[in-house]
């Protein structure tokens, strides 16, 4: 390979780490033509399928599924398969198209098996779980989830983060199953690591994760500390998914508090994500009078 | 101050039975539904077992869908000679307060509750009567 192309790569990658996605899927996409044009096969799909990640992070991608899909059927190189299926899952799991995506993550699994590499191993355990969770397979997720967390050793700074998300995973995975404290306990651990690591990017998912657990253990003051701080964070970053989530614990934490003042404070707030729907009181009343935190997944 | 928490919940089971009831009287299949809510219909037939787990963002399309007198989806139906609705949390909390009282405290609590009732029933009236006299003119 040449000189050039292991700077591009490396010039990516360091993109990447600083968090500045599109210029690293630019370098991508360069060191891939560059590749191309040198005859390097290899170095090519390697590259392509690096710069699909990028573009999945940015919530584009999918018109260069078939594209992975070639490299898939066509390369020998088993690690440019395996990224190729990774990416493909990706794909098809923003258009929404659950089963192929699943199927992808499933295809890219074995493949990391077969490579035995640990990081690819648990990054595509770990989107098999993702997936099964959202289908509400819980132990279908909770199978992945211990597969990705029982394999990651030696770790970094960025893998360190990436190893609390998988606990946080299986720690929710586990207060749907009845193994509420079990749940609560790992996703207390995940929320110290990714605090000692300045994640607040991770930290609010997880603070979600504990206000429902503590919801669920009656513990409603953390529940509620949890809440407040996880709604804050996800309104910075930008998360609807999540402070749509938060509003609906925190409600449920006040009517079990016993103040419905608050709770429809929250429900006002939630129902407001809803124009299509506007800030129904009849609605408002459904979440007050019912308790739907076992037919809520927040992962869904 | 916490309330029972058995006393409240109401298991996924239960509403997928309820949503099933509900969709049967409106007629509509299993795919028709689940194509209005915007998910599968295996997985619509899983939340009717009570195995599937929806995303706020989808109930609050059911609930849409549904268009009904929502709490009527996840209350328990009332016969139709007790047209009384179900107690609502908010009324089960108000009834939790209550038995915490002394005797004392619950005789103090039900002449304020009457006196409100009294109050908002006289309101009624009066607003009732000056609607008929705009009504006549007089």
């Amino acid at each position: 390979m040449s000189a050039r192309f292991d700077e591009l790569m490396r010039s990516a990658e360091a993109a990447f780490t600083r968090d500045d996605i599109e210029s690293a899927a630019g370098l991508y996409a360069e060191a891939a033509e560059f590749a191309r044009g040198e005859g390097n096969e290899d170095g090519a799909d390697h590259a392509f399928c690096n710069q699909c990640s990028m573009l999945a992070e940015l919530d584009r991608g999918f018109e260069q599924i078939p594209k992975l899909k070639e490299i898939l059927l066509r390369s020998s190189n088993t690690k440019n398969r395996f990224l190729a299926a990774y990416c493909t899952a990706v794909a098809y799991d923003l258009q929404d198209d659950r089963e192929k995506s699943w199927s992808y993550a499933n295809r890219a699994l074995e493949l990391s098996d077969t490579l035995g590499e640990a990081d690819l191993i648990s990054r595509s355990a770990n989107l098999a779980g993702t997936l099964a969770i959202r289908e509400s397979k819980f132990d279908e997720a909770d199978r992945c989830y211990q597969k990705a967390l029982g394999i990651q050793e030696n770790l970094d700074g960025y893998h360190r983060i990436v190893r609390a998300q998988y606990k946080d995973n299986l720690g929710y995975v586990m207060m749907c199953t009845d193994r509420l404290h079990k749940g609560i306990d790992l996703c207390e651990e995940a929320r110290s690591d990714l605090e000692r690591l300045g994640a607040d990017h991770s930290l609010y998912e997880t603070l979600q994760d504990l206000c429902y657990g503590h919801l669920l253990a009656d513990n409603l003051d953390r529940a509620r500390e949890c809440g407040e701080k996880a709604l804050d964070l996800a309104i910075d970053f930008e998360d609807d998914q999540v402070a749509k989530n938060c509003l609906f614990l925190l409600s449920e934490t006040a009517v079990r508090h016993g103040d419905t003042f608050r709770a429809r404070r929250y429900l006002r707030e939630l129902t407001a994500y809803y124009p299509e729907v506007g800030i129904s009181e009849e609605i408002i009343d459904v979440f007050l009078s019912t308790d739907l935190t076992s037919v809520v997944n927040l992962r869904g | 101050m916490a309330i029972n928490l058995h006393e409240l919940a109401t298991p996924a089971a239960d509403v997928g039975a309820r949503l099933r009831s509900l969709r049967k009287e409106r007629h509509l299949t299993q795919t028709e539904l689940a194509r209005q809510i915007g998910i599968q219909q295996s997985d619509l037939s899983r939340m009717e077992k009570g195995e599937y787990r929806v995303s706020l963002d989808n109930l609050f399309k059911i609930l849409t869908v549904f268009d009904i007198a929502l709490n009527d989806f996840f209350a328990d139906k009332q016969a139709d000679d007790e047209p009384r609705r179900a107690l609502s949390r908010e009324d089960m909390q108000i009834l939790h307060l209550v038995r915490q009282l002394s005797e004392s405290g619950r005789r103090e609590a039900m002449e304020f509750l009457e006196f409100k009732v009294r109050r908002e029933q006289q309101d009624r009236r009066a607003i009732a009567s000056r609607r008929g006299n705009r009504e006549t003119g007089s």
